[in-house]
């Protein structure tokens, strides 16, 4: 009696997905980007606001000629104007983001004011910066300039070309190749020694260690350059920048086609520049990559998701997309939002639920969830006549992963029994599993998307693994709980193995790590009991790879039973 | 009624685009020439050693996994396109199956359907065009797609025993990209190759990896700290090579230019493997023909937007894929998505 | 929030290894949230003692979590539930560990953490000390910084001097030097006055041990 009316309490507060659903999208500016997305949802139907951080829809980036000229730009601010699902709020940036999809409530700072809003889905297509290389900082000299101010100066018409560059005999140009964020810049910078050489008629050179031409017609430029006589020097390992007497300053290298050191001065050295995240402060709590861009690398979330339903990323925002790339994501990023949103986007999660009488409150779920799907709601005891918060689980938000069934320390969290091939995941039918096993057995945990294929495969190609081995099905092995580990060695079983994603591609972002965490602490408490570390395994494998999960599952027999 | 749309090609880009379409409650007939569906995808394997490389193929293999239990979306598998008339919003188009069996005879069936995405793929540049590489002459000269296979199927290369020499294996770059006639970039195999060379050296330590390139094509979300795994672990050696010969000890000798001292320089490998190139797929001049859309200058089919990669010169028609230009997995099933976008943009109302 | 560990295994198997009916008793309040001594870790022991004592037959271990360790009523109602047990392992903190002592009288009742420090969660799965329980409060002066605990020498008159570069303390260069996060805070209120009063030696016996307080009806 108590546990339904929870339920239907709980339910009342979580579902009714579509129909509760805020028809209406916030999207960032700042860039083209943001107002190529506005335009693409504005055309499916929806409601946008536009977010600009300055006080006029604008891009930082326009005269990086990459970036798309100012023609594009004004006919976009045309478009915008008339369009009239959009609404342009400026200055104003994200502070925060509560809530989830389809019910976002975002804490909005306009002027002075600070603000909550409700949006449906979140798109981010903020800018980046271009930030100099560490080589050239302690140069003050007025020969060598950002790209950006080259462009400026150059202009796009031998007319436009300002006196500074006509004056320069030489240019020489340096490319940062280092890191994975080099593309846009090459491209950009290709663009302006083409330019140069149409314009002008000084001596072009570029000094570069590998040229980055995997995007749309780079090597077609790069010909082009060549053919105008733009001269390439590829460089080993480092440079250097040098300066004589006359104060004119120049740049050492090794020139790897002649082997040997060169010098060579210029009137105007264009730097190497690398683009850096411009995250300032963060209330999206949606995960970064190595380099600080928004989005975690995890091919799950490519190109446009993120670790939150609901809240996608467009171009720069999250790495060095060049231009047709980014296109690509802001026509991503409407169908998600417009899918989201339409309730075409049929989502499957939140078969995990929580029993409130048992919460304690102690936010561990909350900390844990790497969605962002639980937070706390209301909720009236009936045994005891008070009302409390305890956690709730928000299905809308929710891809049951399971991590926080496996980190409550009240073990108030549970898969339920609600759709079939989800109660295998329930604490009860995993222990059933584990009683089960017999003295010889080896209970393996696979994670359902990666290493339980693995199985799966292997059975299909006719590998051998012996009967043994018992695989226990769980949707990402973060999941497996410590107790787990424990009831299947009072089983008496030789050894546990699991088995999951293999690092930075676990579908749910952290539980791999999670595992390898709880697996360290666990076989420090079996080291207290006089199990040897080597009884308890843990593997990382990918979808495919039935020869080496059978192969590290052998090394595991035998590992044990000696 | 639900509106219909024609997906030309089930490999990652058709799969990604008819997914997204059905999603959006469109009925979608995906069209395949093969027996089965999901292109070269499917002949691909994970190429994570202990950490993810960001290959894609676990995302591809899944959609696959997907599409054929969705009850939206027909698949007609042995099937080509024969004829297409009309404009966006009615195209009549005119399919041809093989038959399964040898019994049966070639059938017919007329569809109307309200666009098109043509998402034919590429084809892998034919190697044997390079003689002096070796390729179909020695046993030990591979291309990457070959590799691809075999670890799918055997789940490692199997490097012959010997005591004399350690394993080594080398991949030659930009076979048949980035030259005259294909004046691009192929962009899948720098990454594929390093990849690869991780891999096998996570699984047989003793191998010595080798990569001759002419650039390093390094950039992409998430690649960084994989780049810098291979710059500890494996020997980068700049220039193509001119020939493979093997050896009377029936290992290949590899002759490339040695630019530091002029001379030419000989290394001496058990596997090659050739990074052949992303060229156009021979019937992408038919189906341009016939479904009236341009190429570009490659042999590609061309797009008419300054930065939109989708959009064709006949309205009702997108693009999606590596039909439109070589792409990596996540750009393809991006650009998929994308080209069911500018399809939803139109008819969602 | 009261914050206790477990102790190893081993220590805890030598108290209770003579025995064959263990009651294992968590507590759902404060150990529960510092991951010691809640339903789970109550399920984690229990599965630990009954792989080690494999041997022995007559080993039958049993658990409960009431809601407090420390409270009379709640022990006494699980001492009328509870049938027969030779010992207690008591995942409480000390207070739980007495109390339960108190009402079963006639069997021992061992400790299974070892209770640390009064802290707050500063990230997932770490805790942090915050307060000495000392009984005289200087937050006011300190900007809400408790020097008694944070400094590593207990200081109420300033650093010590050997503030490591970065603001690190002298003891420990993990740890922040309090008084310079004091200074800090005290700079944006605009409070730095307190910095330059004089703190007369602290009275560590404001609250006499065994403390007492008896509050009247509110």
């Amino acid at each position: 009696m108590k546990k339904t009316r929870e339920k239907t309490e709980l339910s009342e507060l979580t579902t009714g997905e579509k129909d509760n659903f805020v028809k209406n999208v916030l999207v960032t500016a700042s860039s083209v980007s943001g107002m190529k997305t506005a335009l693409e949802i504005s055309r499916l139907g929806l409601k946008i606001t536009l977010l600009e951080k300055e006080t006029e829809l604008q891009d930082n980036h326009a005269d990086i000629v990459d970036q798309g000229t100012v023609e594009i730009r004004n006919s976009l601010l045309q478009k915008i104007e008339k369009d009239k699902n959009i609404n342009v709020v400026s200055p104003a940036s994200i502070i925060k983001i509560e809530g989830t999809a389809g019910n976002f409530s975002v804490k909005i700072k306009k002027d002075n004011d600070v603000f909550f809003q409700k949006y449906g889905a979140v798109v981010i297509a903020g800018q980046n910066l271009t930030e100099t290389v560490p080589v050239f900082l302690n140069f003050h000299n007025t020969g060598i300039m950002s790209q950006q101010k080259l462009g400026r100066l150059l202009g796009d018409s031998p007319h436009t070309v300002s006196p500074v560059i006509r004056k320069a005999k030489t240019i020489a140009f340096v490319f940062n190749d280092s890191g994975e964020n080099s593309r846009k810049l090459t491209m950009s910078g290709l663009k302006y020694t083409c330019l140069l050489k149409k314009n002008t008629n000084c001596e072009v050179y570029v000094f570069i260690s590998h040229l980055i031409v995997d995007s749309g017609g780079m090597e077609k430029l790069y010909r082009e350059a060549r053919v105008l006589g733009v001269i390439f020097i590829k460089y080993n390992e480092n440079y250097k920048i040098i300066s004589n007497k006359n104060g004119s300053i120049g740049i050492a290298a090794k020139d790897i086609f002649l082997d040997a050191d060169i010098e060579l001065f210029c009137d105007i050295l264009v730097i190497g520049e690398k683009f850096i995240p411009c995250i300032q402060e963060d209330g999206l709590k949606t995960g970064y990559d190595t380099e600080g861009f928004y989005q975690d690398a995890n091919v799950y979330l490519y190109p446009v998701s993120s670790r939150r339903r609901g809240i996608y990323f467009v171009g720069e925002c999250r790495g060095d997309q060049d231009m047709m790339r980014t296109n690509v994501d802001v026509l991503n990023a409407a169908l998600n939002s417009y899918e989201l949103l339409s309730g075409f986007d049929i989502h499957s999660g939140g078969n995990v639920k929580v029993e409130s009488e048992k919460c304690k409150v102690c936010l561990t779920c909350i900390r844990v969830c790497p969605h962002q799907a639980i937070r706390l709601v209301p909720f009236s005891d009936p045994a005891q006549q008070e009302a409390k918060n305890v956690a709730g689980i928000f299905p809308e938000a929710c891809y049951d992963c399971g991590a926080c069934s496996a980190m409550c320390p009240a073990k108030a969290i549970d898969f339920e029994f609600k759709r079939a091939p989800l109660n295998e995941y329930s604490d009860e039918q995993i222990l059933k599993e584990i009683e089960c096993l017999k003295q010889d057995d080896l209970p393996v945990f696979c994670c359902a998307e990666s290493a339980f294929l693995a199985a799966e495969r292997a059975v299909e190609i006719n590998l051998y693994y012996s009967p043994r081995v018992k695989i226990i099905r769980v949707p990402c092995i973060g999941r497996v709980d410590l107790i787990h580990l424990f009831k299947a060695f009072e089983q008496k079983v030789p050894g546990v193995l699991l088995a999951g994603c293999p690092e930075q591609a676990c579908t749910h972002l952290e539980g791999n790590i999670r595992a390898k965490d709880r697996v360290k602490y666990a076989r420090e408490l079996l080291k207290g009991m006089g199990i040897g570390e080597e009884r308890l395994g843990i593997v990382f494998i990918g979808p495919d790879m039935a020869h080496r999960f059978v192969r590290e599952i052998s090394e595991m027999l035998e590992r044990c039973s000696t | 009624m639900k509106k219909k749309v024609l997906v030309i090609g089930a490999g990652i880009a058709g799969i990604s685009a008819a997914l997204e379409l059905a999603k959006c409650d469109f009925y979608v007939y995906l069209l395949e020439k093969n027996a089965s569906i999901g292109g070269w995808v499917s002949s691909f394997t994970c190429k994570a050693h202990d950490k993810c490389t960001k290959c894609s193929v676990c995302v591809a293999k899944r959609k696959i996994r997907e599409v054929l239990v969705h009850p939206d979306i027909s698949i007609l598998t042995n099937s080509t396109l024969k004829q297409c008339h009309g404009e966006i919003g009615h195209f009549d188009v005119e399919i041809e199956q093989n038959p399964m069996h040898t019994d049966q005879e070639l059938q017919e069936q007329k569809l109307a359907v309200h666009a098109i995405i043509p998402a034919i793929g590429f084809e892998l540049f034919d190697v044997k065009q390079y003689g002096r590489l070796g390729y179909g002459r020695y046993r030990g000269v591979l291309t990457g797609f070959d590799l691809e296979k075999t670890m799918l199927e055997n789940g490692n290369l199997h490097f012959p025993v010997n005591n004399t020499h350690a394993p080594s294996i080398a991949f030659i770059q930009c076979a048949g990209s980035r030259n005259d006639n294909n004046n691009y970039c192929s962009r899948v195999c720098c990454k594929y190759a390093m990849r690869f060379a991780l891999l096998i050296k996570h699984l047989n330590p003793a191998v010595s990896v080798t990569i001759f390139f002419i650039d390093i094509q390094n950039a992409g979300k998430g690649f960084a700290p994989v780049y810098e795994e291979c710059v500890g672990s494996i020997q980068f050696i700049r220039g193509i090579p001119v020939e493979v010969i093997e050896n009377p000890g029936k290992r290949l000798e590899v002759r490339y230019e040695n630019i530091a001292q002029g001379n030419v320089k000989r290394d001496v490998f058990d596997f090659i493997i050739l990074s052949a190139g992303i060229v156009p797929r021979p019937g992408t001049w038919d189906l341009a023909r016939k479904l009236g859309i341009n190429l570009d200058e490659y042999g590609f089919f061309g797009t008419t937007g300054t930065f939109n990669s989708n959009d064709t010169n006949v309205k009702g028609i997108f693009t999606a894929g590596s039909c439109q230009g070589p792409k990596d997995i996540p750009d393809t099933i991006a650009h998929g998505i994308a080209a069911a976008e500018r399809i939803v943009e139109v008819f969602a109302k | 929030m009261i914050v206790a560990e477990r102790k190893p295994f081993e220590e805890i198997w030598n108290m209770i290894s003579h025995y064959n009916r263990i009651l294992v008793l968590g507590c759902g309040t404060c150990v529960t949230i510092c991951w010691a001594g809640g339903e789970k870790e109550v399920g984690i022991l229990a599965s630990q003692l009954k792989i080690a004592g494999e041997k022995n037959n007559e080993l039958i271990i049993t658990e409960s979590v009431p809601e407090r360790q420390c409270e009379i009523e709640m022990i006494q109602e699980l001492k009328d539930k509870e049938g027969n047990i030779d010992a207690i392992l008591s995942m409480g903190c000390g207070a739980g560990v007495q109390t339960v002592a108190g009402i079963f009288t006639d069997i021992p009742v061992f400790p299974a953490l070892n209770t640390t420090f009064l802290g707050m969660p500063e990230a997932e799965g770490l805790w942090v000390e915050m307060c000495s329980a000392c009984g005289d409060c200087y937050l006011a002066y300190t900007g809400g910084i408790c020097p008694v605990t944070r400094c590593g020498k207990g200081l109420l008159n300033g650093p010590c001097g050997g503030t490591r570069k970065g603001g690190k303390c002298e003891i420990d260069p993990e740890k922040d030097c309090a008084w310079v996060l004091i200074y800090r805070r005290l700079e944006k209120l605009s409070m730095l006055d307190l910095m330059e009063q004089y703190r007369e030696p602290k009275n560590y016996r404001a609250v006499k041990r065994p403390g007492i307080i008896r509050a009247t009806a509110r």
